[in-house]
């Protein structure tokens, strides 16, 4: 069974002379993303997100438990995130082997949010040197329609928002902890630095003058698009992930081959994702408060505040 | 973590160069002239990278042949004594398939791979020491192992790490500047502005990223300067050894 | 019509009319030491007199997987060649590849053999299917040894996929099928449908590629007005190509009477 797809000179030439002529095969702008849609958020529990974006679909789980911190770290909670690429996602994804791309997917997306210390790791420190929060994303891939890495960063992020975990109490003087039950008192959300978001940008060279490209004569030729379905993957010549925060902050940059690009180009590509990046941050940030809310007023907690609003 | 000044209000870095200085740049290439089709040593101050190539050769396994062109295969082997804490690192570590990947995929599209069909071209990396920018070193180390093999390229891909300091774009980083400031790596085809590679780790604002890109482009042609220099050298040793007519 | 699944008895009880002949399509297995006959498929059982005496009986099933047959139309990519002899054909993505032999086109001898590139696609027949051997294809009706409309497809179609297989066997065979008819109430098409679940169509005159695009370097300034007036037409027919795969694409999963909003749904922009 071969694993590789081969596409068919008449789709490559429809797409091409479509790019010519400014359209997408699926019809989107070329600047468009596909927004997610089918958000669930689950009530029962923290931390467990559901969510599809084109025809890719996810979920995302976040758990957590208590243990030693690591010896040269000791203030510092312990954060994972785990990616599960499999072939559920597509008969691309070979089961128990991690292919490059696969490798390069759950790289890129540890590298945007967890070494860009998007949580705060030290809120996460319990008693020193003794226990901290382990937290651990685990992050299932259930279909795929191109540009995991975007969707895997957004539901990540989604779900961390979501996520509480149960307050503790510290007793005696420091040397035991009360773990309180959710039930009992209101568990804690995460602390969350930033809201990192990748966007993917691939590469076509519609000319079919690789030469050109590569010596920098020309660079009005190439077109770049935004959030790559899956047959436009496939026929891509390059592509390059950004990963920015609302703060103007670029988290990665990563270009892992594929046609060169020009620097001016990036910088444009850079500036022109910010509008994006606020529309998925307020997105995400819009989901959360309407969650919340939700479950404020289903659970009738406003029987429990005490005291006036300011 | 204690902070350590890495870019005094002087202007002088931790290791005494200035904002927009690279370190030593020393480079051999024919280095392994018996064992291997092109060789090249790299030291970027105290970074040390061995590369050596192999082919355009037919390959072992049926599946790396492309009808196409050829297939570039890159071996990474991090020395234990590498860094200054002995440690024993796998192949398999996420980190190292990254720089693997990327190295492939660079010089696939780099190299003239459309004039070999059915071939394979093995890329081994030897990383003796480690001291920052290695994805740079082993770029640009990998160039001149290819140039020495006679392989055919569109230019020379010279590559350089950047940091940012505050405002302060600050180049080829070494091992402790890079620890704490975020960094990026570029590789630039020839003496254009055509990024072949490209890898941040870390934050940095938006609003620098062009002030850091345009240095980081500059400092690529001055590596390119010193790779061409010592090929240039290596290619007259050659012909003056021929005879004369 | 009714739904038969694995495990229940065949509906037809075979004693009343001995006379009359049964011949079994697919889903249905006849034990080969008793007489009893199973459906070893879940689909829609079906019945249909063929010849006087003789009844056929099978299960339309849908699967996503396509299986070769003999005699089945199908839509091939080429991937390859095998031994200088015969074309590797792929029929589904992440399924074995198949072969399509060099002497299997009309007129073809050894000297003179068709020129196909890898990519390019192919209608053609299975002319055999077995277990044991490789599924080979030819591009020949073996009655007359002409091309009876097989052959290469060219670049001014596009090609598709449906998932459902039985969605284009209903294409393919169903004449009163509604669904492309409608869609020749907006476009002018022509279709080629291979029951491996690829289709090829184009509307209008399709893509055209004009050559001077390809050399646009050497004298743009020339031909650049050539091509933005070319070029409008082709747009069109690329945007109605594509509204029409839309369109069928969408068909797979609906009912015949939710074909006419579908329809306009998918020629909104147009």
């Amino acid at each position: 069974m071969s694993r590789s797809v081969d596409v068919s000179t008449n789709e490559r030439a429809y797409f091409i002379e479509g790019l010519k002529a400014g359209i997408r095969l699926n019809g989107r702008r070329f600047d468009e993303i596909r927004y997610p849609h089918n958000i669930h958020l689950s009530k029962e529990e923290y931390g467990y997100v559901e969510l599809e974006w084109g025809k890719n679909k996810i979920s995302v789980r976040v758990s957590s438990y208590i243990r030693k911190p690591f010896e040269d770290r000791p203030f510092e909670g312990i954060f994972n995130i785990n990616c599960e690429i499999n072939s559920m996602a597509s008969a691309k994804f070979e089961n128990g082997k991690n292919s490059d791309e696969e490798v390069l997917i759950s790289r890129i997306i540890e590298k945007s949010i967890r070494r860009s210390n998007s949580l705060d790791l030290e809120s996460l420190c319990i008693i020193a040197g003794e226990k901290v929060w382990n937290i651990t994303v685990d992050l299932n891939f259930l279909n795929y329609d191109g540009n995991f890495i975007d969707i895997g960063c957004f539901g990540v992020m989604l779900a961390l928002q979501h996520f509480k975990k149960p307050d503790i109490s510290i007793i005696n003087g420091g040397e035991d902890i009360i773990v309180h039950d959710i039930n009992e008192r209101e568990p804690q959300p995460l602390s969350i630095l930033h809201v990192p978001v990748c966007l993917t940008y691939c590469f076509y060279n519609i000319t079919n003058q690789q030469e050109v490209n590569i010596k920098g004569e020309s660079t009005s030729d190439d077109i770049y698009l935004l959030d790559c379905d899956y047959k436009e993957d496939l026929l891509k010549s390059g592509s390059i992930i950004i990963t920015l925060n609302k703060n103007r902050e670029i988290i990665q940059l990563s270009k892992n081959g594929g046609i060169p690009i020009d620097a001016s180009l990036l910088v444009d590509l850079a500036l022109g994702s910010i509008k994006v990046v606020d529309e998925l941050t307020d997105l995400m940030k819009k989901l959360i408060k309407d969650h919340e809310q939700q479950r404020f007023d289903e659970l009738n907690l406003k029987l429990l505040q005490v005291g006036a609003d300011r | 973590m204690s902070r350590m000044e890495l870019y005094s209000p002087e202007g002088l870095r931790i290791d005494g160069r200035r904002w927009n200085e690279l370190r030593r740049f020393e480079s051999r290439i024919n280095t392994h002239p018996n064992s291997c089709d092109g060789s090249s040593y790299v030291e970027q101050g105290n970074t040390k990278v061995i590369c050596m190539v192999q082919g355009p050769m037919e390959p072992s396994s049926r599946s790396q042949a492309d009808s196409a062109g050829a297939t570039i295969e890159v071996n990474l082997s991090v020395a234990s004594f590498s860094t200054f804490e002995r440690k024993k690192r796998s192949k398999s570590e996420k980190r190292m398939v990254e720089m693997k990947a990327t190295l492939e995929r660079t010089f696939q599209q780099s190299v003239m791979c459309h004039l070999y069909p059915r071939t394979l071209i093995s890329i081994d990396i030897h990383v003796l020491a480690q001291d920052g920018g290695l994805l740079a070193s082993m770029a640009n180390a990998v160039t001149l192992a290819l140039i020495d093999a006679g392989v055919a390229m569109y230019d020379y891909v010279s590559c350089i790490s950047v940091g940012l300091h505050d405002q302060t774009p600050l180049l080829d980083l070494n091992g402790l500047e890079e620890q704490d400031i975020s960094t990026l790596t570029i590789g630039v085809i020839g003496k254009t502005e055509k990024l072949a590679l490209l890898m941040l780790e870390d934050k940095m604002p938006l609003d620098h990223l062009e002030s850091t890109l345009g240095i980081a482009i500059a400092a690529t042609h001055r590596i390119r300067d010193l790779m061409d220099d010592e090929v240039r050298k290596h290619g007259n040793l050659r012909s003056s050894k021929l005879a004369k007519n | 019509m009714s739904i038969i699944l694995p495990g229940d008895k065949f509906p037809v009880s075979r004693n009343h009319d001995e006379s009359i002949d049964i011949t079994l399509g697919p889903g249905l297995y006849k034990s080969v030491n008793s007489d009893t006959i199973l459906p070893v498929q879940a689909g829609i059982f079906q019945s249909k007199p063929i010849k006087k005496q003789q009844q056929l009986y099978y299960i339309d099933s849908n699967s996503r997987r396509y299986i070769p047959q003999t005699n089945d139309y199908v839509i091939g990519t080429i991937v390859g060649v095998v031994g200088g002899e015969s074309y590797k054909v792929s029929l589904q993505d992440f399924s074995s590849c198949v072969l399509l032999s060099m002497m299997a086109f009309p007129n073809a001898t050894k000297k003179n053999r068709p020129n196909l590139q890898i990519g390019q696609i192919v209608y053609a027949r299975v002319s055999n299917a077995g277990n044991e051997i490789e599924t080979e294809l030819e591009c020949i009706d073996p009655t007359t040894g002409k091309d009876g409309g097989f052959g290469l497809l060219d670049e001014s179609g596009y090609l598709f996929s449906i998932t459902n297989l039985n969605f284009t066997r209903e294409l393919l065979f169903n004449s009163e099928s509604p669904v492309l008819q409608k869609l020749s109430t907006r476009c002018k098409f022509e279709i080629a449908i291979g029951i491996n679940g690829k289709i090829w169509i184009k509307c209008g005159d399709g893509l055209v590629i004009n050559k001077s695009d390809v050399d646009m370097d050497i004298d743009e300034s020339s031909t650049n007005n050539k091509n933005s007036t070319t070029n409008i037409s082709s747009k069109k027919d690329i945007l109605v190509t594509l509204a029409a795969v839309k369109y069928l694409t969408a068909c797979q999963h609906k009912s015949p009477d939710q074909i006419d909003t579908v329809l306009t749904q998918s020629f909104i922009n147009i």
